[in-house]
């Protein structure tokens, strides 16, 4: 029913429920007024039977009580007017039968027991018995029994009215609701015609007309309401529309544009990677099957067969072993995710024979949850510049080697000075003594024995009396007090001699120490260094009338090496010396300082001498530069150079020339191994 | 046993049942009319005894008959009872127009004060002359069963056609009583008297 209605048209859903409903509850009123009737009139017939049986009853009563069969029988005769009754029948008190009456023409041998009153339909007949009373007293009980005719009749008859009854109103029913359905299907019809010729013609300026302000009122207007947005929305969008396929048009051939940007950018990229002189391997370990790409560079520097992909444990096999346990390290870390990317130095084995010297830097690019997926190695060779390296090193070494020999040289130089300048002295006092006991008085002793040897028999007498006897003993006198002196002068000198000779020791033990020394690290005083420094220069100091300034305002003790760090001072101590001595003025003073931080030393030899023009300040420390008569200008080159290697530094300040110079040398307190291996990242 | 024709097994059966059917027959009909002839006079009277009790439903006293009173309807029997304990047993228990239903015999005149219904067994008859001073006038239903009742001015009268007890009415006696008789009573009767034809 319902799946017939849904696509019928509303005009008809209308007409059909409005026949359908006035229909059923015509039906059922139909229905119920049949059925009442047929219940009233059962009820109507029992009342019916009741009364001529309260009648009959009455009537037979007294025939009843004086046993007068007969008179009871003529008293039922009187039945026959009602042709209902199909057979009555009176039942004494006791039950029995007393009198029984039938219709003309009816046969009937069995009768029901006596019963109650009370009425019973069965499908043929109506069946009641009733109570025979006399003065409130039951004498017996008559039983009556009625055919249904009247009832079939009745039955057919309103059933018929019925059926009349429903067939006309269903017609006036359906007249009046093919009329009034207009009321409700019209305005719905209309608005789906409005809302098919909308689609059909997609004119959206289109508007429904409202009938009233009922449900349909108000979906028109609603509909109209839409229609209206959808028409501004429709000129919007063609607006957007046109200019959406502009932009579309824009940025199809922007990105047409671009792909091919793109494309030419791999053919670039593809091209540098294959040009460039490194390896470049890429492995992309997101697919299922890991992808590996590497490009000719690889095959180069490994020498690799180029025509096929290489199997990694192939790659290994040409590794060096101690390089490959150094690489599993750094490639476990990267496994476990500790670190992204690292880079070594390491050597392959060519299966020409050759070994190469390759930087392997390897990169991988991780997704969110760590995994890696994809890995970027590249290989640099190395093996030309290792070469280079290790040239350049022993060039280094040489030159160190030099610059060190150039520094004992110097050291030897200035010790042999002092050398020189003590030999100086052991030479005057040797002259000096040599010349005390060449001009010695003790040959006048010896005449004064001659004297006393000739006058032996009158010793006393000459002595006393004779002239020249008298002036021996004051001669004597006067001779010892020469030989005195003498002897003091002698030994004075020789004391003098010893200590020079004591102080050449010292000088050669010194420079033996530190000869011995070099390379070797150790702990010293700083103020020991520097008072080793200036005493290697002391004599050409004294000689040259310098003032020695100690400022010494910390005492600390350092580890390094001992040697290096004194060959720069006793350089710069020396340089001092020289300056002081360039500008000829009277008081030339050298001023020693030492300062400390908690990480540095300072060693500061100023001077007031002849000072640094600005423009050679930052020239002063290039090799072969000096400004000195016979200096080789390797001195403040290789003291830069040590102080560099020690860890620290050596600079050099001055006001200008005639204002002197300050050098500064910087060292650390911990010792500084610049040639310590660094592992390459 | 053995002379006997031999028979089917049906035979035997239905000539035993149609034999102890017959005997059966006879027994109860033997019973039946012997208990019938013994009690004939007994139910003749038990019949009456219910007919006299009956009457006082098919009879109307004059409005004034009990007054006030609510005593009894009262049954008298003149003279002897022939009923024994029929009468008795037949009003025990019983209401006519909510008054109990008494009986007793009546041998004076004077205990007809209260009586309603008089009986005059068959020989008492004469009685009812005696009575009569009494009896005029006063509302009392007046049965009698002797054929020769009626003469004497009874109002009821029994008698028998067959075994069957019926009776006849004179309405003149009943008008005189200020009776007033049920036309149910008046159909049953088997001969009525006119008031205007019996009146002497």
């Amino acid at each position: 029913m319902n799946n017939f209605l849904r696509n019928q048209p509303i005009k008809q859903k209308i007409v059909v429920i409005t026949l359908v409903t006035s229909f059923v509850a015509l039906l059922l009123a139909c229905v119920s007024f049949v059925a009442f009737e047929q219940y009233n009139f059962r009820g109507e017939m029992i009342e019916d039977l009741s009364v001529t049986a309260e009648m009959i009853g009455f009537n037979c009563g007294s025939a009843l009580v004086f046993d007068d069969v007969k008179s009871a029988e003529q008293t039922m005769k009187g039945l026959v007017a009602q042709s209902h009754v199909i057979a009555a029948c009176i039942y004494a008190a006791d039950g029995r039968i007393f009198a029984t009456y039938q219709r003309p023409g009816a046969r009937r041998t069995t009768w029901p027991p006596a019963q109650a009153s009370g009425a019973t339909f069965d499908p043929d007949h109506l069946g009641l018995f009733h109570p025979i009373e006399i003065d409130g007293e039951k004498i017996g009980t008559i039983y009556l029994e009625s055919d249904l005719r009247e009832l079939g009749v009745r039955w057919r008859r309103y059933t018929l009215i019925s059926i009349l009854v429903l067939a006309m109103s269903s017609l006036v029913a359906w007249l009046l609701a093919s009329k009034l359905q207009r009321v409700i299907s019209e305005p719905v019809s209309g608005l789906a015609r409005i809302a098919e010729r909308v689609a059909a013609e997609s004119d959206y300026s289109i508007r429904a007309v409202k009938h009233g302000n009922d449900e349909i009122g108000r979906l028109i207007d609603g509909f109209n309401h839409m229609l209206t947005q959808v028409q501004g929305r429709d000129a919007e969008l063609k607006v957007s529309r046109t200019d959406l396929e502009r932009r579309v048009e824009e940025r199809t051939s922007a990105l047409r544009q671009a792909e091919g940007e793109t494309a030419q950018k791999a053919a670039q990229l593809r091209f540098i990677i294959e040009a460039v002189t490194f390896s470049v391997t890429w492995i992309d370990y997101r697919s299922t099957v890991t992808e590996r790409l590497i490009n000719p560079a690889f095959y180069r520097i490994t020498g690799l067969d180029p025509s096929r992909m290489p199997e990694l444990n192939e790659v290994r096999a040409i590794s060096f072993p101690d390089d490959l346990k150094r690489q599993d390290e750094f490639r476990g870390q990267l496994t476990r995710g500790e670190i992204d990317d690292f880079s070594m130095e390491k050597r392959y084995l060519r299966p020409q024979g050759d070994t190469v010297w390759v930087v392997l830097a390897i990169k991988v690019y991780r997704g969110d949850d760590g995994r890696i997926l994809q890995e970027v190695s590249t290989l640099v060779d190395i093996t030309e510049r290792k070469r280079a390296e290790l040239e350049l090193e022993d060039l280094h070494r040489q030159l160190l080697e030099t610059s060190r020999q150039a520094g004992m040289a110097e050291v030897a130089t200035g010790v042999l000075h002092n050398v020189g300048n003590v030999l100086n002295s052991v030479n005057v006092s040797s002259t000096l003594v040599s010349d005390q006991v060449r001009r010695s008085k003790i040959p006048n002793l010896a005449k004064v024995l001659v004297l006393l040897d000739e006058h032996a028999a009158d010793l006393g007498a000459y002595l006393t009396t004779d002239e020249k006897g008298k002036m021996i003993r004051p001669y004597l006198a006067t001779l010892a007090e020469s030989l005195a002196a003498e002897h003091r002068t002698i030994v004075l000198e020789l004391e003098n001699l010893r200590k020079n000779i004591e102080h050449i020791k010292d000088i050669v033990a010194m420079q033996q120490s530190y000869a011995k020394t070099s390379g070797v690290v150790e702990t010293v005083s700083v103020t020991d260094l520097v008072e080793d420094a200036i005493r290697m220069n002391a004599g050409s100091l004294a000689r040259h009338d310098v003032d020695l300034n100690r400022e010494y305002e910390a005492r600390p003790v350092i580890t390094l090496e001992k040697n290096k760090v004194l060959q720069i001072i006793v350089n710069l101590v020396r340089n001092a010396k020289y300056a002081c001595d360039e500008s000829g003025r009277s008081d030339k003073v050298l001023t020693t300082r030492i300062t400390a931080t908690d990480e540095n030393v300072s060693i500061t030899i100023s001077d007031n001498g002849v000072g640094i023009p600005k423009e050679n300040l930052n020239r002063i420390f290039a090799h072969g530069f000096t400004t000195r008569k016979g200096g080789h200008g390797f001195g403040l080159h290789s003291g830069a150079l040590a102080a560099k290697e020690l860890g620290g530094s050596l600079t050099a300040q001055s006001a200008g020339p005639g204002l002197g110079a300050t050098f500064v040398l910087t060292l650390p307190f911990k010792p500084h191994s610049p040639h310590e291996p660094t592992l390459p990242r | 046993m053995p002379i006997l024709p031999k028979l089917s097994w049906d035979r035997p059966c239905i000539a035993h049942a149609r034999i102890i059917g017959t005997c059966a027959a006879a027994l109860i009909w033997a019973v039946a009319s012997t208990s019938g002839a013994e009690s004939t006079a007994t139910k003749e009277y038990r019949v009456k005894a219910a007919f006299l009790y009956n009457f006082t439903k098919f009879v109307e006293f004059p409005p004034d008959h009990f007054g006030a009173s609510s005593r009894p309807i009262t049954i008298g029997i003149m003279g002897h009872d022939p009923f024994g304990a029929e009468l008795q047993k037949t009003i025990l228990g019983r209401k006519v127009d909510g008054r109990d239903v008494a009986a007793r015999v009546v041998t004076s005149p004077a205990e007809l004060a209260d009586v309603d219904v008089l009986f005059f067994p068959a020989g008492e008859e004469r009685r009812f002359d005696e009575l009569r001073p009494q009896l005029s006038g006063a509302a009392i239903l007046t049965v009698g069963e002797s054929s020769s009742f009626a003469a004497h001015g009874g109002a009821i009268t029994f008698l028998l056609e067959g075994d069957k007890v019926r009776f006849s009415i004179d309405l003149g006696a009943s008008a005189a009583a200020r009776l007033k008789l049920s036309a149910q009573l008046l159909k049953l009767a088997t001969s009525v008297r006119a008031a205007s034809a019996t009146r002497p």
